[in-house]
């Protein structure tokens, strides 16, 4: 593996940006110790009209910059928990399918497949609206509408792995099913994964902003959709109130991306050789 | 092919029918049943009263009878009435589905045209200026949220420029007829799509981009060089054709995706069709109308996908006579994004 391929401009651009965001989000509460909801100043201060408020107050006088910070909080957490159960999903549903084949391969695959069909946006929105909004739901809806990339990936993965000679060795050594997942297989999957993990948390991180948006975000909690949410009533006068929260979720996004596409092209070599161009088996 | 037409519709009917059970489950899991609701609204009624409600409802049989008997009114196109608009499910669904399809359909069509042509200029010359300058165009483009892409859009063109409309499916102030209502139903329908298109031209036109450049380098376009052909005749004729199913999959791929996008667009630009109607769904928490949206977008999908079999086994001929099996299912969105980036 050809480390110094991590640091070309955009890898290097994109860690820099989520470095400061992790780092908003870590010392928002120090920063800004009030809730970010409270009013601190008269409503619709223009950024830079006010040196103590850089940011400017929204439509309720709520300093925007604190929201950012608070902001950055929810978005993250949002983003890396969901993340991390659609990834747990996916790797138990695709290695299942690509270790055991046969019968438990096709029950697992319909499944994916149903839920591949299904909007998965819809589908958080009812899970949402149902379960009732938090940051525990909004998690959980993210979670289990998102992991069938995953799950398709690491099934390929486990179906090509499986076949390889080191694994027949660990097989003829009598080695039992779950060391040959966890301690064969596995550890050999792990590069795509980790690329689509990246995209994984981008995308929570904007279905996230949606919901909130939607007003399907916690109440209690200021994030970036909601903060755009209450911006667009003000979209004519005051349009800064939704563009600031929204570059923040933009830039955020990007970063992930930018990431993702340099673990990528560092990882690539080994990636070629295991997928390939070719057809994925069936 | 008849094999994988009966195939998909299949899947529509298995689709359908683990929706329904979804869409029960989810019902049993909101806080009381509808007579609780009945109940509470009338005020006072007996212990009695409320029992012969659940046996007039059936909801004092077993949960499984209780399925079946949703199923069967599934069947006969029963979707249930919507306490918000005070009509039948069904019928709302129905009004409000043409103009979903308007919008979904015309942004489908141009992403994937202005994806293709922009694919196509950056694979002419792969890290040339072009390709760069779209690179990053497409790059941004998929990290926006599509809301917030189209509150900018209505304050660019709507507030500042005052060029297009910014809300509705025409105007309702003026009776147009004929041309103009064309015209002003084009006019609205432009920011929409271009929300819906900023972010999905970036997918397809990766996506053409790495297969246009692979497929140039195919044995079989060294000939057509070779026989002299010119350079468009080359692309347009020889690659393009290849090129392309990758595209056509990812477009049944995508569907479903640009059905959860246009929920938030439609909601931006009060376009009324499916998506806004559940927006006002999730205001008054009106789950039979959810979950009737999420019924109807599922089935949309799977038809998508059948028709993109069909246009696969045009393109392709090795699918329509068998004699090689090309795994269209297998071109997965991962994989498919896999290809894309390879070749980036």
């Amino acid at each position: 593996m050809k480390n110094w391929t991590l640091l070309q401009p955009s890898a290097i651009v994109g860690g820099l940006v989520l470095l400061l965001i992790v780092g908003a989000a870590l010392v928002a509460g120090w920063l800004f110790p009030d809730d970010p909801m409270d009013m601190v100043g008269s409503p619709y201060l223009w950024p830079g009209q006010d040196a103590t408020l850089p940011l400017g107050t929204d439509l309720m006088g709520r300093d925007l910059l604190a929201g950012v910070f608070h902001g950055a909080r929810v978005s993250l957490l949002v983003g890396l928990s969901s993340a991390f159960i659609a990834l747990l999903i996916g790797l138990a549903v695709g290695a299942a399918s690509g270790f055991y084949r046969g019968r438990v391969d096709a029950v697992l695959s319909r499944i994916t497949e149903f839920f591949q069909t299904v909007p998965a946006f819809l589908l958080a929105i009812i899970l949402v609206a149902v379960l009732e909004p938090s940051v525990g739901t909004i998690v959980f809806a993210l979670g289990v509408t998102s992991w069938t990339s995953i799950a398709r990936l690491v099934r390929a993965e486990f179906l090509a792995l499986r076949e390889r000679e080191f694994v027949r060795a660990s097989v003829a050594l009598g080695a039992s099913d779950l060391h040959l997942i966890f301690r064969d297989i596995l550890p050999n999957a792990w590069t795509p994964v980790i690329v689509s993990t990246a995209l994984l948390v981008a995308n929570a991180i904007l279905s996230e902003a949606g919901l909130s948006f939607l007003g399907l975000g916690d109440p209690n909690l200021v994030s970036w959709g909601s903060m755009i949410g209450t911006g667009r009533d003000a979209l004519r006068t005051g349009w800064y109130m939704t563009a600031i929260p929204g570059l923040a979720i933009m830039l955020t996004v990007l970063a992930l991306n930018l990431l993702s596409d340099a673990l990528h092209a560092a990882l690539n070599p080994r990636l070629r050789r295991a997928r390939g161009t070719g057809p994925v088996p069936s | 092919m008849t094999r994988q037409v009966l195939a998909r519709l299949l899947q529509l009917v298995g689709v359908v029918l683990a929706i329904a059970v979804l869409n029960f489950g989810l019902l049993k899991l909101l806080p009381g049943d509808l007579v609780d609701v009945i109940a509470s609204e009338s005020g006072s009624v007996t212990a009695e009263y409320v029992a012969q409600l659940r046996q007039l409802y059936g909801l004092d049989r077993s949960v499984f009878q209780q399925l079946l008997a949703y199923v069967g009114q599934l069947a006969q196109g029963d979707l249930g009435f919507s306490f918000r608009f005070g009509e039948p499910v069904l019928g709302l669904v129905l009004d409000r589905l043409p103009a979903t399809l308007a919008l979904v359909g015309t942004a489908l069509l141009v992403s994937v045209v202005a994806g293709v042509l922009l694919g196509i200029a950056s694979a002419r010359r792969p890290h040339g200026v072009v390709d760069a300058a779209l690179s990053t165009l497409a790059t941004l483009g998929y990290s926006a949220p599509m809301f917030w892409t189209a509150l900018m859009l209505i304050v660019l063109f709507g507030v500042r420029l005052e060029w297009l409309p910014i809300a509705g499916l025409r105007d309702i102030s003026a009776a147009y007829t004929g041309w103009r209502l064309v015209l002003d139903l084009a006019a609205h329908l432009v920011l929409p799509v271009l929300t819906l298109s900023i972010y999905y031209v970036a997918v397809y036109a990766r996506l053409s981009r790495a297969a246009l450049i692979e497929t140039l380098g195919e044995d079989f376009i060294r000939t057509a060089r070779a026989k002299g052909a010119r350079e468009q005749r080359v692309i347009f004729r020889h690659g393009l054709r290849n090129a392309l199913l990758p595209v056509v999959t990812m477009l049944g791929l995508q569907s479903s995706a640009l059905l959860g996008g246009s929920v938030v667009v439609e909601t931006v630009f009060a376009w009324p069709g499916l998506g806004q109607l559940s927006f006002e769904a999730i205001k008054s928490r009106d789950l039979p109308v959810l979950l009737a949206v999420l019924l109807f977008s599922a089935a949309f999908v799977v038809i998508a996908n059948l028709l993109v079999d069909l246009a696969l086994a045009r393109l392709d001929p090795r699918i329509r006579t068998r004699a090689v099996k090309v795994p269209a299912d297998n071109l997965s969105a991962d994989h498919l994004a896999a290809v894309a980036k390879e070749a980036a």
